[in-house]
């Protein structure tokens, strides 16, 4: 998704990503409970609370990420009149691309 | 005492929020802006003269005992940056705003300018990789704003493809992480770097140390750069100059502390890898800047040429490598900014961004030569400027550890770089003056004066090299010798282990 050259499918690409690494990050824990991780006298087979703690403040970042991008794409579109990647290439550059 | 490491990191954040309510009054809000910076660069520069005369300070957050809470770390090396990077954005406030635009668009300009500093200052000295992923979030979310303000078609086209790729960079930082968490079970620095040892360096954290490398080679221009004279040029002088020497050097901070305290037990690879990329800059950089006649884009594959010294001296990994590296960023930190305002100056007096289109700039402004002409030595690297010291030492690693092309790679590479800066200098100031569009521009008197604060820094820089050096060097150290950060940073963890 992120290599289309439509702008909308490249915001959703990074979405998904982030929501890759949110499992990844998840499937990272350690101890492999089910239970609440309250420090309740009897903890034993706890979630790993670490882990949720990392994805809560990913999902908010990406959140704020992905907001920023779809705000960027739309001025580029009213400005442009264009959502194609390749219609943002500058008429000045040369032959890095 | 240990609480003043945050100074560096709330100042700016609360000054930044403070501003929001004054944002129709420029001249107010950029005083307070600088007030408040110049303290805060005062008061890092002492805590980094107390902390290379006594001992690291740390702060555990909320009291969580290491390694469960946040730490924060104020060691030499996190310290220099601080203090530099501090100065630097004092000096780019004063320098004051650009002209171009329409006053609407700068009311918030020095609010993100300072919340940029807060996630740069924060990357600097957090001492825990998840904090570190956060504090680039926060850097990088307050620079899309800057590059984005003012909605001209270039900066909309520049920071489509700048910010798509940071998105996909930090979606790597975080797979790093996660993998290195479910390896090794901590995020902690030095609790990272007591696991590594202990497990001797398996090869998923192998794996993990070069995803580390594309990630933070990324974001500094290394190899990774196509994104940057786009970006850059697009910006307008003050803030090219805030980007220019801020957020490349952020990514060469974090591969220094990554590579040299954490993924340091199989050098072979990693360091090899570091050490093929960095000549690979090295290479694009000095055909950029020989390639182009427009100086903004010169000036930004100056900035890349200039990340693959820094890197060349952290591949050999030795002491002698990682002190230069260390002293040239925080050398380059004040450069890049002189160039960058030099630059933006050029363009607005000469009205074109092409430095063969105008010619006789000596008549007009001479103090400006004169600043430039110095700027041109110190990044030559000319003895009596910053520039010499901190590349001599990392010339000296490189050979220490057998990387001769690379030596010879830099030097004909700084040489290149001196050349096509005297070039510009040449034509602009003593070229041809057929096409005089001189209805002479005054050049306001803070501008200047900011660029001069700037000169005589570096050339204190390189005069008082000597103790800088010293800096770096226990700054180094520091990191070299994982069992002393340990020690400092988690001393609760080390006695469970024993």
């Amino acid at each position: 998704m992120i290599l289309s050259k439509n702008l909308i499918r490249i915001v959703i690409g990074t979405a998904i990503y982030t929501h890759v690494a949110n499992l990844m990050i998840l499937s990272m824990s350690e101890f492999g409970g089910n239970n609440v991780p309250l420090i309740n006298g009897e903890g034993k087979d706890y979630v790993d609370p670490l882990p949720q703690a990392l994805i809560l403040t990913a999902i908010v970042i990406a959140f704020a990420v992905t907001a920023f991008l779809l705000v960027l794409i739309y001025r580029t579109f009213k400005l442009t009149k264009v959502n194609r990647i390749e219609a943002l290439r500058g008429e000045d550059e040369d032959v890095d691309e | 005492m240990n609480n003043l490491i945050l100074v560096p990191l709330l100042v700016p954040l609360i000054t930044g929020l403070i501003l929001f309510f004054f944002k129709e009054r420029l001249a107010l809000t950029r005083r307070i802006a600088i007030t408040s910076l110049a303290i805060t660069t005062i008061i890092t520069a002492w805590l980094l003269v107390e902390v290379s005369l006594n001992k690291v300070l740390v702060i555990n957050f909320g009291d969580w005992q290491p390694p469960f809470g946040i730490q924060f770390v104020g060691d030499e090396l996190a310290l220099l940056f601080t203090t530099v990077s501090c100065f630097v954005v004092t000096v780019i406030i004063y320098f004051g705003f650009g002209k171009r635009e329409r006053v609407a668009n700068r009311y918030f300009l020095p609010s993100f300018i300072l919340f940029l500093l807060t996630g740069v200052n924060g990357s600097f000295l957090t001492a825990d990789i998840f904090n570190l992923y956060v504090m680039f979030e926060i850097m990088l979310l307050a620079s899309f704003v800057l590059l984005t303000l003012g909605q001209s078609i270039e900066q909309l086209r520049a920071s489509v493809i700048y910010v798509v790729i940071n998105v996909v960079s930090s979606w790597f930082f975080l797979m790093g992480v996660a993998y290195l968490y479910g390896t090794l079970g901590t995020l902690n620095f030095g609790h990272i770097a007591m696991r590594i040892t202990e497990s001797n360096q398996p090869t998923t954290v192998t794996l993990v140390a070069v995803i580390m490398i594309f990630v933070f080679g990324g974001k500094a221009a290394l190899v990774m750069f196509m994104w940057l004279p786009k970006a850059y040029a697009a910006l307008n002088t003050e803030l090219a100059a805030l980007f220019a020497s801020l957020m490349t050097k952020v990514g060469v901070y974090a591969l220094i502390r990554v590579m040299v305290l954490m993924f340091d037990e199989k050098p072979e690879v990693t360091h090899f890898l570091l050490y093929i990329m960095a000549i690979i800059t090295m290479i694009i950089g000095s055909i950029g800047v020989l390639g182009f006649k427009d100086i903004k884009k010169i000036a930004a594959y100056q900035v890349i040429l200039s990340i693959g010294f820094a890197v060349l001296g952290l591949s050999a990994n030795n002491s002698d490598g990682i002190t230069g590296a260390i002293f040239y960023v925080s050398h380059d930190m004040i450069i890049k900014t002189l160039l960058f305002l030099i630059i933006g100056t050029f363009v607005l007096l000469s009205g074109t961004r092409y430095y063969d289109q105008f010619g006789g700039l000596i008549k007009y402004y001479p103090s400006l030569g004169i600043i430039f002409f110095i700027t041109i030595l110190s990044i030559g690297g000319v003895p009596p400027f910053s520039g010499f010291p901190g590349k001599l030492l990392i010339i000296k690693g490189a050979l220490d550890n057998g990387y001769t092309i690379g030596v010879i790679v830099m030097v004909i590479t700084s040489v290149i770089a001196m050349y096509s800066l005297l070039r510009i200098f040449l034509v602009m100031y003593f070229g041809r003056n057929d096409i005089p569009k001189v209805d002479k521009v005054p050049l306001s008197k803070h501008k200047l004066y900011a660029m001069i604060i700037l000169t005589v820094a570096t050339i204190l820089l390189g005069i008082a090299s000597q103790y800088v050096l010293n800096i770096s060097e226990l700054a180094a150290q520091f990191n070299i010798h994982e069992q002393s950060y340990i020690k400092e940073i988690i001393p609760n963890v080390e006695v469970e282990a024993k």
